[in-house]
Parts: C-alpha cells; sequence; structure tokens
C-alpha cells in the first residue's frame, strides 16, 4: 500500500517537471535513503537491486552504476562470510569498470575504488594488506587531481589514517588534521543532484570526534 | 485547500491503481530448496522491481498490464526469466534458480599446479611472500622451495621438482623460454635466479602435467608474468651488508619505464663471516635491469624486459688426488630481452606474441686452462584465443626457439678443442578448455615438436581434468607427455641425440575456505631416453647415448592457513619421494644424488602491528641424501644425515627523514646444524688404497643480511 502510494506520489512529481530522469532520480533516492537509515545488509543490498534494475534501462548513466558498486562494496563490510566477501567485491570491481568507461574523469569513481580496495584489504589484511594498500591511496590521489572539492578523499584518507600503526605515521592523532580538512570540504560541498554522491559528513565529524576524544 | 487537493488526487490514483493492479506473489529458491535472500525480482526493461526476503518470499504488484518478462537474478546464482501475463489479478508463482556456475568455473584448478600473485582465488602464495622469503638467500624465487614436490637440494639452487634435475624445470617469462635463468655454477656454490620476484605479478608454478602451451622441459614449468602497468611513479634506494640497489619508475598516461641497477660484493661478508671456501676474488655481480610498457589501443600493451649481469668470482678449490688447490675463476656475463605483446582482435580473439634473445657467456679458468661457452637463443611465438561458446574456449599458436653454443677449450699447453651446434625447435600446440558438466571442466591438447638436428617430430598429448566437489573442494586428474633436448654440453659431443622423455601421471585434491588452503598430489613420472655416458670426462661422440631410464612416485601435501591465527599465517609443505635412474655415468639404477626421500618446510609469518614488524621464521627439513662411498663399494647407497635449517627474517616499517623505509635483517641456520649435501671422493684411492674424500657443505655455516630499502615517493607496491 506504502509502495504504491510512493509510487503514485513519484509519477505525479514525475509528470510535473521534467520527464523520465527524474523518475529514476527520486526512486534511487529513496532507496539511498532506505540504505543509510541502518548499517544493514538487507538495506544496501535493496540499494543494489534498486541500482541494478535503472542500470539496465538507463544504460549511459554512471550513477547507477556507482550505487551498486557502492551498495555491494558495503555488503562487502557486512557480511562475514568469507567467499560472499569476494564475490561482492568482484561484483563490485565490474561495475566500477563499467562506470569508469561512461565517466572516466570522475573522482566519486575514483574513491568508490579506493574504497573498494580497501574492502580487499579487510578480507584478509595479512594477505591483501600489503598488495592493495598502495592501490587504495593511488586511487585517492587520483580522485584529488580530478576534484580535490571532493570530501570523501579526505574522509576516507582520515579513515585509513587512523587505522594505520602509529609508527608508521598513522593513529588517531595523525588523522585529525584530515578529518578536520574532510569537514571543511563537506560544508563548502553540494552535491549536483539529489542522487549525486553525499555520503561521509556524518561519520567524518563522529570519527573526528572520537580522534579528539584520544585513547586507542 | 492545496493539500486537500493533492491528499484527494492521490487518494484517486490509489483507488484507480488498485482497481487495475497486478499483484504476483511468489517465492524464490535455489537447488537444494534454500531459499533465496535478497533476489532482485522485476519486469524486465522496467524499474519496477522488489527483493525477496528471509524466507525467499515476495509479493510484487504494478499497475503494468500484457504480457511481461518478470526477471529474478540474485549475485551467485544463474538468472531466471519467465513470462506473465498482467491481467489485474493475482498471480502465484514458485521460482527455483540454480547456482551460477560461473562461480564454480573460476576456481578451477588443474592438478599439478601452483599459482601465486594478486589474483585473488587460487593462489598459494602472494607477492608478499616473495618479498619476505625467511629461506633461500639472495635467491628470491627460492620462495617456491617451500612447495610441496620441490627437494631441498641447497648445494645446487635451482628447482628439482619431482625427482627431475634443475634443467628439468624451464622458466618462462611473458610466455618466452629464459635460457639461463640462474647464474653460471660454481663448485659448491649455489646457483641464484637472475629475476627479482617484484617485476612478476603472476607466476604459475606447475610441478607436474602442464599445458600444452610449454614445452622442452621434463619435469616442470615456472611461468613468470611480468607487471602490466606500475601503479605509480617510485624511486628507491636499498642498501644492505654485500651491495646498494637503485630503482626508479616513472609513469606516463599510457606508458611507463623502470630500470633497476645492483651490484654486489661479498668480500666484506667474508671478510666478517668464515667461508668453507677459500676465495681468490669474492663473488661480485653487477646487475641492471630496463622495463618498458606501451598501451596500444584500447586493450592492445607492449612489455619490453631487458636485463643484463654480470658475474665475477675465483675459488681455490682443493684437488683430493694431488693435494694441491685448483685455482678456479668465472666470469660470466648475460643478457636476456623479451618483448610481448597482447592484444585484442575483433570482438573475442586474444592475440599473444613475443620474441625474446638470449646471450650468455662463460669464462671459465682453471689454473691455466680455459674453457669459454657461449650460448646464444632467440625465440618468437605466437598464439591465439577464442572463446568457441559459454563451454569452450580454444587456445592455438606456435614457437620457433634457436639454440646457438659453442665451447672453446684452450689448454695451456696441447691442442685445443671446440664443439658447438646450432638447433632449432620448432613447435605448434593447440589445446581447449571444455566444460563437460556443470561441476566437470577438462583441458585437452597437443604439442607438436619438430627438432631437425636429431630428426625428430613428436607429438606430445596433455589432458587434465578437474571435478569440482563442492564449491570450495575440487578433484583433478592430470596426464602428459614431456620432450626436452638434452643439455646443451652432451649436444655439443653429440648432436645426434635424441631428444629425451616423460610421462606424467597425476591425480589431486585441494580444498579451500576461508583462508585455508588444504591439497595431496599423488604421482607417477617415467622417464625414458635419458641422456648415459661413459665417464664425466668423455668427449667422443659414442661415448653418449640415449639408453637412460628412470621412474619417480610420491605424494605431496600442502596446508596453508591464514586465519586461525590473529595476525599469523603459516604454511607446511610435505613431499614424499620414490625415484630411481639410471642415467649420466651411474652404473646402476638409483636414487639421484639430489635427492631427500621426506622433505618437509614450514614459514611461519606473523604481523607485530605495535612496532609495526613482521617476522618470518622458516623451517626446512630433508632426510638424508643419498652418495656412493667407493671405500666401502661401488654398488651400495650411503645415506648422509638429515638436512635442517631454521631461518629467521625480520621486517620493519619506519620513517626516516619522512622518508618510507624498510629495515630488515635476515639470518640463516640460527640453530647452527652442520648440514652436509654429499660426499666426493679423489679419482684415485691414495697409497694406503683409500679414496680420500671431502664433505660437500654450505658455502658458509650461517649467512646474515642487513639491509635498508627507502623509498623516495612513498610506500611501494609489494
Amino acid at each position: 500500500m506504502k509502495r504504491v502510494l510512493l509510487i503514485v506520489f513519484v509519477l505525479l512529481i514525475a509528470r510535473k517537471t521534467d520527464g523520465s530522469d527524474t523518475l529514476y532520480y527520486s526512486t534511487l533516492r529513496k532507496s539511498i535513503d532506505l540504505a543509510y537509515k541502518d548499517y544493514k545488509l538487507e538495506n544496501y543490498r535493496q540499494l543494489a537491486n534498486c541500482s541494478e534494475r535503472i542500470l539496465l534501462v538507463y544504460k549511459n548513466e554512471w550513477l547507477p552504476y556507482y550505487y551498486e558498486a557502492y551498495a555491494y562494496i558495503n555488503m562487502g563490510f557486512i557480511e562475514t562470510n568469507e567467499g560472499a566477501r569476494e564475490m561482492y567485491c568482484d561484483k563490485a570491481q565490474n561495475l566500477i569498470d563499467e562506470a569508469f568507461k561512461i565517466k572516466p574523469d570522475e573522482s566519486e569513481i575514483y574513491v568508490l575504488q579506493s574504497m573498494l580496495y580497501y574492502a580487499r584489504m579487510s578480507i584478509s589484511p595479512m594477505i591483501n594488506g600489503p598488495l592493495y594498500l598502495p592501490k587504495a591511496s593511488g586511487a585517492l590521489d587520483d580522485a584529488e587531481k580530478l576534484d580535490p572539492g571532493n570530501p570523501r578523499i579526505y574522509y576516507l584518507r582520515g579513515k585509513s589514517t587512523m587505522n594505520t600503526p602509529v609508527f608508521f605515521g598513522g593513529g588517531k592523532e595523525a588523522a585529525i588534521p584530515l578529518f578536520d580538512k574532510a569537514i571543511n570540504v563537506y560544508k563548502d560541498f553540494k552535491p549536483k543532484s539529489i542522487i549525486h554522491p553525499f555520503w561521509g559528513e556524518e561519520d567524518a565529524l563522529r570519527l573526528y570526534n572520537e580522534c579528539k576524544a584520544g585513547g586507542t | 485547500m492545496t493539500k486537500f487537493i493533492i491528499t484527494a488526487i492521490l487518494l484517486f490514483l490509489q483507488v484507480s491503481s488498485l482497481l487495475c493492479q497486478t499483484t504476483i506473489k511468489g517465492s524464490i529458491k535455489a537447488d537444494k530448496n534454500q531459499p533465496v535472500i535478497g533476489a532482485n525480482i522485476y519486469f524486465k526493461g522496467t524499474i519496477e522491481g522488489t527483493n525477496s526476503d528471509e524466507q525467499g518470499n515476495f509479493i510484487l504488484s504494478t499497475d503494468l498490464t500484457g504480457d511481461k518478462i518478470l526477471v529474478a537474478s540474485c549475485i551467485g546464482y544463474k538468472t531466471h526469466e519467465e513470462s506473465v501475463k498482467l491481467q489485474n489479478d493475482t498471480i502465484e508463482l514458485l521460482i527455483s534458480i540454480p547456482e551460477n556456475d560461473v562461480e564454480l568455473k573460476e576456481v578451477v584448478v588443474y592438478a599439478g599446479t601452483f599459482e601465486a600473485g594478486d589474483k585473488k582465488k587460487s593462489v598459494v602464495l602472494n607477492r608478499l611472500d616473495m618479498a619476505t622469503n625467511p629461506i633461500g638467500f639472495g635467491d628470491a624465487l627460492s620462495v617456491l622451495r617451500t612447495l610441496p614436490g620441490t627437494s631441498n637440494a641447497a648445494d645446487e639452487g635451482g628447482m628439482f621438482v619431482r625427482g627431475g634435475e634443475q634443467n628439468e624445470t624451464k622458466t618462462f617469462i611473458d610466455g618466452l623460454m629464459v635460457e639461463s635463468p640462474y647464474t653460471a655454477k660454481m663448485p659448491s656454490v649455489p646457483v641464484r635466479g637472475r629475476f627479482s620476484p617484484m617485476l612478476f605479478r603472476g607466476t604459475v608454478f606447475s610441478t607436474g602435467g602442464y599445458s600444452a602451451e610449454y614445452g622442452q622441459a621434463l619435469s616442470s614449468v615456472l611461468i613468470l608474468n611480468s607487471i602490466d602497468t606500475p601503479e605509480k611513479d617510485e624511486a628507491g634506494l636499498s642498501l644492505f651488508l654485500s651491495g646498494v640497489n637503485g630503482n626508479l619508475t616513472k609513469k606516463w598516461e599510457k606508458s611507463s619505464l623502470s630500470a633497476s641497477t645492483q651490484y654486489v660484493n661479498m668480500s666484506p661478508f667474508y671478510g666478517i663471516i668464515k667461508s668453507n671456501i677459500k676465495w681468490n676474488h669474492e663473488p661480485e655481480n653487477f646487475g641492471q635491469m630496463i622495463a618498458y610498457r606501451q598501451k596500444v589501443g584500447e586493450r592492445g600493451l607492449i612489455k619490453i624486459l631487458a636485463n643484463y649481469s654480470i658475474d665475477n668470482s675465483s675459488m681455490y678449490y682443493p684437488d683430493l688426488d694431488t693435494h694441491s688447490n685448483d685455482l678456479i675463476s668465472l666470469i660470466n656475463s648475460d643478457m636476456f630481452i623479451v618483448s610481448s605483446y597482447r592484444g585484442a582482435i575483433g570482438k573475442d580473439w586474444i592475440m599473444n606474441t613475443g620474441a625474446s634473445y638470449n646471450f650468455d657467456n662463460e669464462k671459465i679458468k682453471m689454473n691455466e686452462d680455459n674453457i669459454e661457452t657461449r650460448k646464444q637463443s632467440y625465440e618468437f611465438k605466437l598464439a591465439f584465443t577464442k572463446p568457441v561458446n559459454e563451454k569452450i574456449n580454444l587456445k592455438f599458436g606456435g614457437n620457433v626457439l634457436n639454440k646457438d653454443y659453442s665451447r672453446n677449450y684452450l689448454p695451456f699447453s696441447g691442442n685445443s678443442y671446440k664443439w658447438k651446434y646450432n638447433s632449432p625447435v620448432i613447435a605448434a600446440f593447440i589445446e581447449s578448455e571444455i566444460r563437460l558438466f556443470k561441476r566437470i571442466s577438462t583441458r585437452i591438447g597437443g604439442r607438436a615438436e619438430s627438432v631437425p638436428m636429431s630428426n625428430e617430430l613428436y607429438i606430445s598429448p596433455r589432458f587434465s581434468l578437474a571435478y569440482k566437489t563442492s564449491v570450495n573442494s575440487q578433484m583433478s586428474l592430470g596426464y602428459g607427455s614431456f620432450s626436452e633436448q638434452p643439455l646443451n654440453e652432451y649436444l655439443a659431443y653429440n648432436n645426434k641425440l635424441k631428444t629425451e622423455q616423460a610421462d606424467h601421471f597425476i591425480i589431486n585434491y585441494q580444498l579451500m575456505k576461508e583462508s585455508r588452503i588444504f591439497r595431496i598430489e599423488a604421482y607417477y613420472k617415467n622417464y625414458d631416453r635419458l641422456i648415459k655416458y661413459d665417464s664425466l670426462y668423455a668427449i667422443a661422440p659414442e661415448a653418449y647415448n640415449n639408453n637412460g631410464s628412470g621412474y619417480a612416485k610420491g605424494i605431496d601435501l600442502f596446508y596453508r592457513d591464514s586465519k586461525s591465527i590473529k595476525n599469523g599465517d603459516f604454511w607446511i609443505s610435505y613431499s614424499l619421494i620414490d625415484s630411481k635412474r639410471n642415467y649420466k655415468d651411474y652404473s646402476f639404477a638409483h636414487p639421484p644424488f639430489f635427492l631427500s626421500t621426506h622433505n618437509l618446510s614450514l614459514v611461519y609469518k606473523h604481523y607485530i602491528s605495535k612496532t609495526d614488524s613482521y617476522i618470518s621464521a622458516g623451517y626446512e627439513f630433508a632426510s638424508g641424501r643419498p652418495y656412493i662411498n667407493p671405500n666401502i663399494s661401488y654398488t651400495e647407497m650411503q645415506r648422509t644425515k638429515s638436512y635442517n635449517n631454521l631461518s629467521l627474517s625480520i621486517f620493519h616499517f619506519t620513517e626516516i627523514f619522512g622518508k618510507f623505509t624498510m629495515i630488515y635483517a635476515q639470518v640463516t641456520n640460527i640453530l647452527g646444524s652442520e648440514n652436509v649435501f654429499g660426499y666426493r671422493y679423489g679419482n684415485h684411492p691414495n697409497e694406503s688404497g683409500i679414496y680420500e674424500s671431502e664433505p660437500v657443505i654450505p658455502v658458509s655455516r650461517r649467512f646474515y643480511l642487513i639491509g635498508l630499502f627507502v623509498s623516495f615517493t612513498g610506500k611501494p607496491e609489494i
């Protein structure tokens, strides 16, 4: 019932404004909001499915690919079964490759690529860590070259630094300026549309405060 | 008012849509009646859809009418499509979808193969394992010696696979054979690999039954694929106890260039550490490597790798008959250039082509006599891969390898001798991977080789079968016939010698789950037409023949676990082998002198996050090696005591002047075991009728390596 209502509402809005794109925008946005409500597997699974339905219809749009990959990467972090995690990462990599084909110089896709490398690392840190860490930071460097105004770059850098041993130039103390930078860039950041990536601000603030509080 | 109107419209639309709405109620199950959770259920060509719940149930209501296609898809399963007629009623559906066999397909590993590299699946060792290899001092690829199926012949170096000699394992870089992958041999000094494992993104080590794409190796192939394109610019400097190494990598949009230069001099080291060899000139080495990469078109890539090295050493080697020392000197220069191209033709053809050139010059001076050996070879290769359909993949191609060899013997006095030969080997291969059933896949092929010099044309069939017993486990069988031209030295004396032959039969079981790998493999190998000769010093052509034969059979076990111990990772290899050969100058069939019946190795690595260090320890055990003591009997085998080596490496990551720095220290044989590889005897008995002997022992009882690596461009990719 609720669903029907929403679809209808969406249809109404769609008719009022500017055509079909908006239709998928609001459907996708709804799915994104649902995913952000709670960090749960099923929430990201529905985002992955929703994005996939959209990308099968709107083949030349990079954002549905982006969100499906984004959903699978998060599922990769949440899932505990190792085989499934690898499967999600593989799937996400395919989607990222497709997204790059559509928009090769999109900073956000590089950020996502970096996040995927972190996901791979988390599966087996002993084996994958040294392999993917340089790739992950390389992807963030590329993202920065394309758009230094992308706050997610600094947020992910901060997060990575925070989880790196102190001895190796990491730790909470070292992460503070990075989160600080991220928060400032987030302030000036305006997503281009309701579905352009906008995630990370709250987490950046939360982790910033956690770092400020110190401890280990 | 507006609010009211909107609500009214909404209500109206809601009611109207309820009036003309179809509801699909269904559930989705997999093979064994397992619910499929989170499947994507939608109408094809629309974005209308829903997800299945924890029980696999779903409800999908729609305003669409008419004939539509309902799609159910879920990662890990085959996509299901079904026509539905939407006519404003309720449809009940029970969908059953099979598991996706793509997942099963991906992990097929054929018997006899070990993969190492940065791919995530079916990989046994990764590049870090090679970089932090605690054993095999100064020879990076020796980490492969910690895999089962290899014999620990630490006095020889190189790879001895399943009862096979060192030359029975061939090394390929980017598909082309490397004629001299190891440094030249000096008595009692193990050879080392010429190439750094850091150059390669993937390594396939086959301990038997390898693909028809490769030939000229009786036992095993080591397939190294160089890095496609480096991740980023790099500049690094490595300083260690006995040498220095610098490397630079520059990356452009479509191309990249890397260079590395190395100089090693063991003289300060042997100034501190006692050497069992009396050096006249301690080993000295200079090496230069250059790699260039160029992207061509959308998917094409040209790779060029050139490596040059020069080695120089000289030692006093005791002559057991005369009680004097022979002065043996060696200067070896070697150059290898390989260029390869990989690209797509049309939609689904992939072309691999390459050319290589190898030049190797070995100048040996024994007292006042000179022996100069020159090897030159080039190779061309062309191969095509094409998927015929979903289930069949075809690969075919050919190569021409030409070897030019000459050896000059220039004694201080008397006649000089010269032996030489030139031999091309022309080969063609075809191989197909076929998925017979969902869980069974096979690789079948053959290789035809023509050797004009010995007037031979033969066909070597190859066959493998893999059966996925579950998602995590599989069984495989392998069979193949393998041929190899005899060693250069033998061919130089008698160029009518036929190729040597071996047949492999392998059965394998592998279980892989959650960062744990277990595998067991049993094999039988039959050798035929091995080279026999009258004596080590025979030079007459008729002293050499193809009458040798032999067999090897055994069991290899491997277990790796990077899960059970937090921050810890270990692997254990055990090989049991029974082999006898009657070849070379053996007077009867007996186990070859390099072979231990039991070989065990254990590698443990631990990451200490507090200090950001890696500790890796390696333990090697090999049961006694066979030897013949002429003072006891010429027909009775003796065994040396067993070999033990416990080695330790520490890698510590830090920063010096703000630059990423790795400090490392390695020490071998911590326990100080007095290892003996065998004994050598004088050619003649002394006055008391006894053959004088000397044990063959390591160059040094312990080795130490301390060094640091500084990167000027941040943490390098390992």
